[in-house]
């Protein structure tokens, strides 16, 4: 497999193939047991989200407009790899299986037969990459992120995706302040319809300084997402009492604080920066921006 | 501003073709595929035999046209129905290729000296193969072999009557490994 050749766009990734194949997975699980899986996905697009929303604080005092691409590289933590599922009375879970991420997934052998898990995709990293767009008006900036809806083939699944980010320099009122200091408010929705449907929210604090062409920034963000997936259950362990069907459930990501410390160069239009986050996963979170 | 959007579209269009040609991330598949097979049998000589096909089973169906590869990986035997608790003697499993007793004979497994009363759901008898034999099973199924006839028999019999019933069931696991578009 040439494996971590490709470019994980968060925005676009979800091609039907992709899902088709995800939905193969997640066919194995019933609702109670999808949500342990699956987690640590809506973690991952929950931390993707909400990360890459600023690389200063500083806000133009009157007009500012930049378009930029947002790179970053998810770190799995090992525990978001394996989970220990929630057997029926006369199993043992002495192993634990794969969580969308981990290896292998494992068998149980009870009084019901055998139950199967299946594999993860085995990946301990995820990459991703946002466009936005910002623009700015006395201190104020609001950020776009948008994908107008996107067929996603054969099926009626449309792809869409939208967010928004709202900031405010409130060093401005402090001019005593030997730094810049601003608030921001994210929102992030992308959905599949039919398929699922993953809200990022986010509030910041952060502060930057400014060396010559050199920026310093570090901020604090408290964060949350929820994955709101629709699968197809297919029973392939063939479990008494439970029926193939449709499962409708929703997760809520492990995504709750976050610090993010990193720097900036401005070239003329040109700001490069490269930023590291600490949260529910760790991610490393690079940019490219044409600033005016 | 016109140009900006631009940009911003090109940017998006590149991605997208980034990730719509360059994206392999998921090529294969592999999962554990549980099968059960029931055998019943009646009298004071138990015996009966039944065939399964890996093609009746929806999971299999799911992927029948991408599957790479299917080996054997785990088996067990458990008694489901009985009226005779006093039943014992030398249980004989055998597997053959196809859906009767005249294809290949993968294996036979004598269980010497059982009572099937004790191993029912919760305390299923593990059916040990040698890897002669799990070598036989998966060479049958790497040559296509999808339908498998399996023979239960219990010789040196002590406790039956002409009224005894059994019914076991072998419940076996394969692991499958399927291609993904």
């Amino acid at each position: 497999m040439t494996r971590c050749l490709y470019v994980f766009v968060i925005s676009l990734c979800f091609t039907i193939s992709i899902f088709a194949q995800l939905e193969d997975r997640f066919g194995f699980f019933t609702e109670s047991e999808i949500t342990e899986y699956a987690r640590p996905f809506g973690t991952t697009l929950g931390m993707a989200f909400n990360s890459g929303s600023y690389h200063t604080a500083e806000v133009a005092d009157f007009f500012g407009f930049s378009i930029s691409f947002r790179g970053m590289y998810i770190l799995i933590p090992e525990d978001d790899l394996t989970f220990t599922p929630n057997l029926p009375p006369g199993y043992s879970a002495g192993q634990k299986t794969a969580t969308i991420y981990g290896n292998e997934g494992a068998a149980y052998y009870g009084p019901q037969g055998f139950i199967v898990y299946p594999q993860g995709i085995n990946e301990s990293s995820i990459p991703a990459v946002l466009p936005q767009i910002s623009g700015s008006l006395f201190g104020t900036e609001l950020m776009l992120r948008y994908l107008p809806g996107i067929s996603l083939g054969a099926g009626d699944e449309e792809l869409s995706m939208f967010g928004i980010g709202l900031k405010h320099n409130i060093g401005r009122y402090f001019p005593l302040l030997p730094f810049d200091l601003a608030v921001q408010l994210l929102y992030n929705n992308l959905e599949i319809t039919g398929v699922m449907d993953i809200t990022a929210y986010a509030v910041n604090a952060h502060a930057s300084k400014k060396f010559g062409l050199f920026t310093l920034y570090g901020g604090l963000q408290y964060e949350a997402s929820t994955f709101d997936l629709e699968y197809e259950f297919t029973n392939p362990s063939n479990l008494p009492n439970v029926s193939a069907g449709k499962i409708k459930v929703s997760i809520d990501g492990d995504n709750n604080f976050r610090g993010t410390i990193g720097g900036s160069v401005k070239l003329a239009v040109i700001v490069l920066n490269l930023d590291y986050s600490l949260g529910a996963q760790s991610v490393f979170s690079g940019g490219l921006t044409f600033e005016f | 501003m016109k140009k900006l959007i631009k940009s911003y579209l090109a940017g998006v269009t590149l991605l997208t073709a980034m990730l719509l040609n360059g994206c392999d991330i998921f090529e294969s598949f592999q999962f554990g595929l549980p099968i059960k097979l029931e055998i019943t049998t009646q009298g004071a000589a138990p015996a009966g035999a039944e065939f399964f096909c890996f093609t009746d089973n929806e999971t299999y169906q799911q992927y029948q046209d991408d599957i790479k590869n299917i080996s054997f990986v785990a088996a067990y035997l458990v008694t489901v129905e009985h009226n005779n608790n006093d039943l014992r003697g030398d249980v004989h499993l055998r597997l053959y290729e196809g859906t009767n007793n005249s294809g290949k004979l993968l294996f036979e497994h004598v269980a010497l000296n059982l009572k099937p009363s004790e191993h029912d759901s919760t305390n299923a008898y593990k059916i040990v193969l040698t890897n002669e034999q799990i070598t036989d099973i998966n060479a049958s199924l790497a040559e296509g072999g999808r339908c498998f006839y399996g023979e239960y028999q219990i010789t040196n019999v002590q406790g039956a009557t002409p009224q005894t019933q059994l019914k076991v069931k072998i419940d076996a696991l394969f692991n499958v490994e399927a291609n993904l578009d």
